[in-house]
């Protein structure tokens, strides 16, 4: 196996219309959490969520969740756009949403209007996964994409595997996007499991109840070493190592003892020739569920013995589903190149039953960083990012 | 123009040749006792989208002396009966149920079989459309050597909304979902050893095509490949005009011991995608 140049990121979120300006913040320990405005609800009082304000690509893209994908995909391959020639590209796009936050709407409609069925066609165009795929392909002149849905670990999950569609040469640069707009669905299905600390979401903290939804899209190019050698691309970090795995134990809950997600850990680092030492900060999935945040520590825990350094950016960010592990990993390499170690936002008290207190910002040469996702259906990604010295 | 429509030429692909250990299907429509398989604990209470997909998976395994390692599920459109059963609970008494909501996510299928089977390892879910095997099928390929066997499922299931919406889509998905109802599940069982002889898969894309017509584009995609390796055969297609078409294709291949080499290639209009899979047998 091989580490695969990361040559260009792209990142929209609460926080920013580019990479840089999410990662600022994020250093700052910006909040990026707000009461939900994009739509009603119907909840009592509406949820705190990390909503994008400004899409600058909102008037090219059909949809919201579309928009939001393409401004990060852009921003990914711009270094490269125009000497990309005869090099071929392929994208794989995360998503689990794909077009929900249009369809539900239609829903709602027919269900009131039975006439409204006349506008399926329109209405439904974008509905599907694939959908997305398609048109990001137009937009960015790709040859060919994979569609992943796998919960809130597909982000990640798109970047391994954009890295093994590059060492295979399927293609010689790929683009990981992950991409998750709002929707009511989302909202109203992790409100319906008492899911989301109507307080904002505290990772690791021990007055933590829950997540914070949130909106946005991260983007990766991966490249080829034909494809550095004919752009002249400077490779921003590498892909070193993806792993991937099952917790056989239940659709939500996370196995306790985290026994799925150190698999998935235990493969990245097998694949990045890494040992556990290696490791200098985990970027953990961190959603301050009171249960998953427990279970991911142990994890980590039975993998490294004692701790490296470890964050979570979702009080920043909110939970960003499909979006969090690209998204996320677009910051671990700002994180790698700037050297800098960023803060959990709110975080403050110690939790006893995890007994480890996430790091404070600092400066501090980064070499390997773990980046960890996990979803319904007991899903668990891990992937290693690796400084620019590392290739 | 037929859903999946069945070229001469084989497909010249970067993707390895996996071998096919074991092939089966549960199609309701043409098997409505599929649900006696079925475990009276999960048929009480898990959807029957998963329930199809527990079954074809059951019986693939049937008879073989490995379990897989890993996962691939192949959906267009995942749990549709979930989906609408949540939203129907949040507009009609503003209460979704949770158990709609954690079942209407797209790897719902897939983590259930890995929940079922004790599968650990890799556990993926593709959703390309028409093109959604080819996809799992690609994916399979970029798994490393102890993945391996690997379990394919491709899962889709009809819900009596669908069919209301299917007349007002678009002309390309109106003509590309038909008339026709199929759903069900189609399994494989994968394995990276001996993909050189026996019964054999690999897949092309999805690749996008824009506004190119779909036939043009196959065969332009096919006859670019090797035009001396060929075969004349052409294959029945019981369910052309449903997501499932070429996974019940390749099915009937592997269970029917039809000899010889084809080429099934697939369209989605929804992505303007085509994607190609190569089957020998």
């Amino acid at each position: 196996m091989t580490h695969v140049p990361v040559i260009g990121i792209g990142a929209v979120s609460s926080l920013g219309s580019t990479a840089r300006q999410g990662f600022s913040a994020i250093v700052q320990a910006q909040d990026g959490i707000s009461p939900l405005r994009l739509f009603d609800s119907g909840l009592k009082t509406p949820p705190l969520c990390a909503q994008v304000h400004t899409i600058p690509c909102s008037d090219n893209a059909p949809n919201r969740n579309a928009a939001l994908a393409l401004c990060a995909a852009q921003e990914s391959i711009a270094p490269i756009e125009k000497k990309r020639g005869d090099l071929s590209l392929g994208i794989v796009v995360a998503t689990t949403v794909a077009g929900m936050a249009r369809s539900e709407l239609f829903y709602k409609q027919l269900r009131l209007d039975p006439g409204h069925i006349e506008n399926a066609g329109r209405e439904l165009a974008f509905h599907e996964p694939a959908a997305l795929s398609g048109f990001l392909c137009g937009a960015l002149k790709a040859q060919g994409f994979y569609t992943l849905s796998t919960a809130c670990s597909t982000g990640l999950h798109a970047v391994g595997m954009a890295k093994r569609l590059v060492e295979t040469g399927a293609f010689d640069l790929c683009v990981a996007i992950g991409a998750d707009a709002l929707s009511l669905l989302t909202i109203r299905g992790f409100s319906s499991l008492m899911l989301i600390d109507p307080s904002g979401c505290k990772p690791f903290d021990a007055n933590r109840a829950g997540i914070s939804l949130g909106e946005g899209a991260g983007a990766l190019c991966l490249a080829s070493k034909k494809a550095l050698r004919m752009t002249g691309a400077k490779p921003l970090a590498f892909v070193s190592g993806w792993g991937a795995s099952a917790d056989c134990y239940h659709m939500t809950a996370p196995h306790p003892d985290g026994a799925g997600a150190a698999l998935a850990v235990r493969a990245a680092l097998k694949e990045a020739e890494c040992r556990p030492a290696d490791i200098d900060l985990i970027a953990t999935h961190g959603t301050a569920t009171p249960d998953n945040d427990v279970a991911e520590i142990n994890a980590m825990r039975s993998v490294f013995g004692n701790l490296p350094l470890f964050c979570s950016m979702k009080r920043n960010l909110g939970h960003t589903l499909a979006a969090s592990g690209a998204l996320e990993a677009v910051y671990s390499v700002c994180a790698l190149q700037q050297g800098i170690v960023p803060p959990t936002a709110g975080f403050s008290q110690l939790d006893e039953k995890i007994n480890a207190e996430p790091a404070r910002f600092q400066r501090k040469e980064l070499r390997h960083i773990l980046k960890n996702s996990f979803g319904f259906g007991g899903n668990n990604a891990a992937v290693i990012l690796s400084h620019a010295d590392c290739g | 123009m037929p859903q999946s429509s069945f070229h001469m030429r084989i497909v010249d692909s970067a993707m390895e040749y996996l071998s096919v250990q074991s092939a089966s299907a549960v199609l309701p429509l043409q098997e409505p006792s599929w649900s006696d398989e079925v475990p009276a604990s999960l048929k009480r209470r898990d959807p029957r989208i998963w329930q199809m997909a527990y079954v074809a998976s059951l019986r693939v395994m049937t008879n073989l002396p490995v379990k897989p390692n890993a996962i691939m599920v192949a959906t267009a459109l995942g749990a549709l009966d979930e989906t609408k059963n949540f939203l129907d609970g949040v507009f009609t008494d503003g209460l979704g149920s949770p158990r709609n909501f954690i079942a209407s996510v797209h790897n719902s299928m897939a983590g259930k079989l890995a929940q079922e089977f004790k599968v650990a390892g890799p556990n993926l879910t593709l959703c390309d459309g028409h093109n959604s095997l080819a996809s799992a099928i690609g994916a399979c390929a970029l798994l490393q050597s102890g993945d391996f066997p690997a379990l394919v499922v491709a899962v889709d299931e009809n819900i009596e909304l669908l069919d209301r919406l299917i007349p007002h889509l678009s002309p390309g998905c109106k003509q590309a979902l038909g008339n026709n109802k199929q759903e069900g599940a189609v399994a494989f069982m994968l394995h990276n050893k001996n993909g050189n002889q026996g019964p054999r898969i690999r897949s092309v894309g999805p690749l996008f095509i824009g506004d190119k017509g779909p036939d043009a584009a196959c065969s332009t995609l096919l006859q670019s490949q090797d035009p001396s390796d060929q075969t004349s055969v052409s294959l029945p297609s019981k369910t052309a005009g449903s997501f499932l078409s070429v996974s019940v294709a390749v099915h009937d291949v592997f269970r029917g011991s039809i000899a010889g080499r084809y080429a099934l290639c697939s369209f989605s209009p929804s992505s303007k995608a085509i994607a190609i899979v190569e089957v020998c047998q």
